[in-house]
């Protein structure tokens, strides 16, 4: 699975776990930082990652907020996972 | 870890975890003497299969009032991780099946143990409001934590309404409602404010189950 693959998908996940509709998702750049521009609460963030994990049929280890701070930590972390 | 070990380290747990019980058995029972209600004839007698719980928190002794309730079964208690700030607190919330969950960052690890666990047909037992909340009669505003629990795990979720005696003769009231299937209020793939909406929807069934507890008990009583 290529970058664009998974960001594709990763809108997806952001659609469902974001109270926007699908344009806004799509506004949104590797550099969009997840709780300011995007507004995720914490359990918001839950959300988007077990959506992560279904979709890309990955687990996340166990990582802390702070890991991810923009949307190319995710991004980051899928691609790497999906490639081990 | 291999599974014989898995295997030994779970009898451990469940025989530390059955050995608190029956030893506060007595006393809780006789302390608290729960009387519990059910919503309707829909609420089984004793819900086996895993669930979410959702518990209104009134007090730091409900963890063993919610044992009174379901003595049946063994649970598995959210807790906020101040909890386990030191060592040997550490082990014994763990043995006595505690989950440590931060409540100011996410937690994945948290979210993996709860899934994991109501796969395995357990129950957990959550306190949607997040604190102790002094204020009797009162139910504070739900977070979705407990919503977005049993809808990842695809799970029930069991609605509790506890009051506990203002004096130490006064018993301890439960309301139990019907188990409740996230899916049928927010739909098979929810987007995060169908999980708020439930949320709202679970708050509502407390305060239905709160107008049941002064119907069906306080009115009897008077």
């Amino acid at each position: 699975m290529d970058r664009r693959e998974i960001i594709e998908k990763l809108k997806d996940v952001f659609n469902m776990a974001l109270n926007t509709d699908g344009e806004d998702v799509q506004k949104y750049t590797e550099d969009s930082n997840l709780v300011t521009d995007l507004g995720l609460s914490s359990v918001g963030v839950l959300y988007a990652v077990i959506a992560i994990e279904e979709f890309f049929n990955i687990r996340f280890d166990d990582v802390e907020f702070g890991d991810f701070v923009i949307v190319k930590d995710v991004i980051d972390y899928i691609e790497k996972k999906v490639n081990e | 870890m291999s599974s014989k070990q898995k295997k030994k380290c779970k009898i451990g747990s469940n025989f530390f975890y059955d050995f608190v019980k029956v030893t506060a058995a007595i006393p809780a029972l006789l302390t608290f003497r729960v009387k519990t209600i059910r919503e309707n004839k829909n609420v089984p007698k004793k819900i086996k299969k895993g669930a979410v719980f959702a518990v209104n928190h009134t007090s730091y002794l409900d963890p063993v009032i919610i044992h009174c309730i379901l003595w049946y079964r063994r649970l598995n208690f959210l807790a906020t991780k101040e909890l386990f700030n030191s060592k040997a607190k550490e082990r014994f919330f763990k043995l006595v099946h505690c989950i440590p969950i931060d409540k100011n960052n996410f937690n994945i690890g948290a979210v993996h143990a709860v899934r994991d666990r109501l796969k395995e047909e357990k129950a957990i037992v959550i306190f949607p409001e997040g604190a102790v909340n002094r204020e009797q009669g009162k139910i504070e505003e739900y977070k979705s934590g407990a919503v977005f629990m049993a809808h990842i795990a695809k799970k029930p979720l069991v609605p509790i309404y506890v009051v506990k005696g203002k004096k130490w003769y006064n018993r301890t009231v439960a309301v139990i409602g019907e188990p409740i299937d996230t899916t049928t209020i927010c739909g098979k793939v929810p987007k995060m404010e169908d999980i708020d909406r439930a949320s709202l929807y679970l708050h509502q069934k407390e305060e239905e189950l709160k107008e049941i507890y002064y119907q069906r008990y306080l009115k009897k009583k008077v």
